[in-house]
């Protein structure tokens, strides 16, 4: 599973399946139109993610019981049925009032039975009140729906596809961090995504093709929170990782804000990815010495066993 | 008066008639005595040790009739204990154990018989969210006083069980498949 060789190959597959699939769906040989351009992202991204899925050995089980599951099977699917509902000629309101339920449903769905919200070590045992989980729920869904709400305005604003390529890069971040923090085949799903995002945003970039990638970063947006929230909520994934990890990919406001007009298009955009490759490339380097430092540790049980030494010296 | 002797008379009738429904006695796991041990494959080189730290449970014993002993046992999964932090996390993650969707790993045997170490068990195990029916002999049942006045038995069983048939199947190219288990544990006689 940690076989970097693998992760490289299943990543390549998952971006040109996508961008083959993207490519072709939105009938290259005609005027382009958004409707089928966006469905043809879509459809991208839902083969792209299987293809990446089944060579990472991500076996979902059905019926879903685990975060992965009902990740694959519940908020995937909903969101392609959300984003395949903003197509269809709607006001811009109703489209993101479906986007706002679905940022509320995301995070009870992913802890769904779990202990936070379940006594499933016995009556009593939940961790969370329902008080306590209707305002964990309402902040999670606050966090996510002003991530996705800032990220498509921001690609929106600059029609660059730099955008979507910086969350899958947050989302690969976000992948390796959580492994290192002792999720690891939570990597198989965020590679998958990066992959996704990515094939859509290079089959953007082909000739006659269409800038609006809605679905991308609506895929990336939602993909990137479901990684943080099931890596600090079933993993190790700190809240200061996590936080920092979902708002890495909003740095590529910085260069619309700050006087970088001279640098040029291409400029901001080379500036957009650096700028959120730097908390993820900290967070990382963080999450790499914990790692470190936990693997050499003893656990806090069996700290206090007498060593070997002390077995010699045992009478001296 | 002539109403309690019969009443009297009824029930030395039954106590004689079936000796088991005074004989069984109950049990409560002594914990401090028990230990569940695994053991695993890693890259079919070494085997990993561990054990769960946190675990209860309760039994009933007839010696003249079998089918009427019960076991069940209950262990919290957060506790295991490989002897590394990062190791334990791993476990705890999703990845094995899930303890935050799964904090119980529990078994309750459904028919007991006796056999010639002890008794062969036979019960239902639920690990990873998924039961499935598991069969081991129990071998013991030497009875003693410690300290004086608190009875206690003891038994031990090891068994084989395939991980993956609980849906606890990634990484099974590097982490061995099948988990090989002890458990010994010692009960106290609960009060009548």
């Amino acid at each position: 599973m940690s076989d970097p060789i693998l992760f490289a190959r299943a990543f390549a597959a998952g971006v040109v399946t996508a961008a083959f699939v993207a490519w072709l769906l939105r009938w290259p040989w005609s005027v382009p139109h958004r409707r089928r351009t966006s469905l043809g992202y879509l459809l991208g991204m839902a083969s792209a993610t299987v293809v990446a899925c089944r060579l990472l050995m991500v076996r979902p089980h059905w019926p879903p019981r685990v975060d992965q599951d009902r990740f694959l099977f519940v908020v995937l699917p909903s969101l392609f049925c959300v984003e395949l509902a903003a197509t269809l000629p709607m006001r811009p309101l109703l489209v993101w009032s479906l986007r706002f339920l679905l940022a509320g449903a995301a995070a009870p769905i992913l802890l769904y039975g779990s202990v936070y919200v379940a006594d499933s070590a016995g009556p009593g045992t939940r961790k969370w009140m329902p008080f306590q989980a209707v305002l964990v729920f309402f902040v999670l869904e606050l966090a996510l729906f002003i991530v996705w709400r800032l990220l498509a305005k921001l690609q929106q604003q600059t029609q660059s596809q730099v955008v979507p390529l910086a969350v899958a890069l947050s989302c690969l971040g976000a992948a390796a961090t959580v492994a290192l923090s002792g999720y690891a085949s939570i990597a198989g799903i965020g590679i998958a995504l990066a992959a996704a995002v990515t094939g859509c945003t290079l089959a953007a970039r082909m000739p006659r093709s269409s800038p609006h990638l809605d679905a991308v970063i609506s895929l990336s947006a939602v993909g990137l929170f479901a990684l943080v929230v099931v890596g600090h909520y079933f993993g190790n994934l700190t809240l200061g990782h996590a936080v920092a990890l979902l708002v890495s990919p909003l740095l590529g406001w910085l260069p619309e804000w700050l006087p970088l007009q001279r640098l040029g298009s291409m400029g901001r955009g080379v500036s957009r990815l650096v700028l959120t490759t730097v908390p993820i490339a900290v967070v990382l380097a963080l999450a790499y010495q914990q790692f470190v430092r936990d693997s050499a540790r003893f656990a806090p049980s069996s700290r206090n066993e007498p060593s070997l030494q002390d077995y010699l010296d045992f009478g001296k | 008066m002539r109403r309690s002797v019969v009443r009297f008379a009824v029930a030395l009738f039954l106590a004689g008639s079936f000796p088991s429904l005074s004989r069984a006695q109950t049990y409560e796991v002594d914990a401090m005595h028990t230990s569940v041990h695994f053991r695993v494959s890693h890259l079919g080189l070494s085997w990993t040790f561990g054990r769960f730290n946190d675990l209860s449970g309760a039994f009933r014993i007839d010696p003249a009739d079998a089918g009427k002993c019960a076991f069940q046992m209950t262990i919290k999964t957060e506790s295991i204990d490989t002897g590394n932090t990062k190791r334990d996390d791993h476990l705890r993650s999703p990845d094995f154990f899930n303890v935050k969707q799964f904090p119980l790993l529990s078994f309750k045997s459904t028919a007991v018989e006796a056999v010639k170490e002890g008794y062969a068990v036979t019960g239902d195990l639920t690990l990873h969210g998924t039961t499935k029916a598991v069969k081991f002999v129990l071998a013991g049942g030497r009875k003693a006083e410690f300290p004086k006045g608190i009875r206690r038995t003891g038994y031990t069983t090891e068994l084989v069980l395939k991980r993956s048939d609980f849906e606890m199947d990634k990484m099974k190219d590097a982490i061995g498949d099948d988990v090989h288990i002890t458990i010994s544990f010692e009960g106290i006689e609960k009060a009548r």
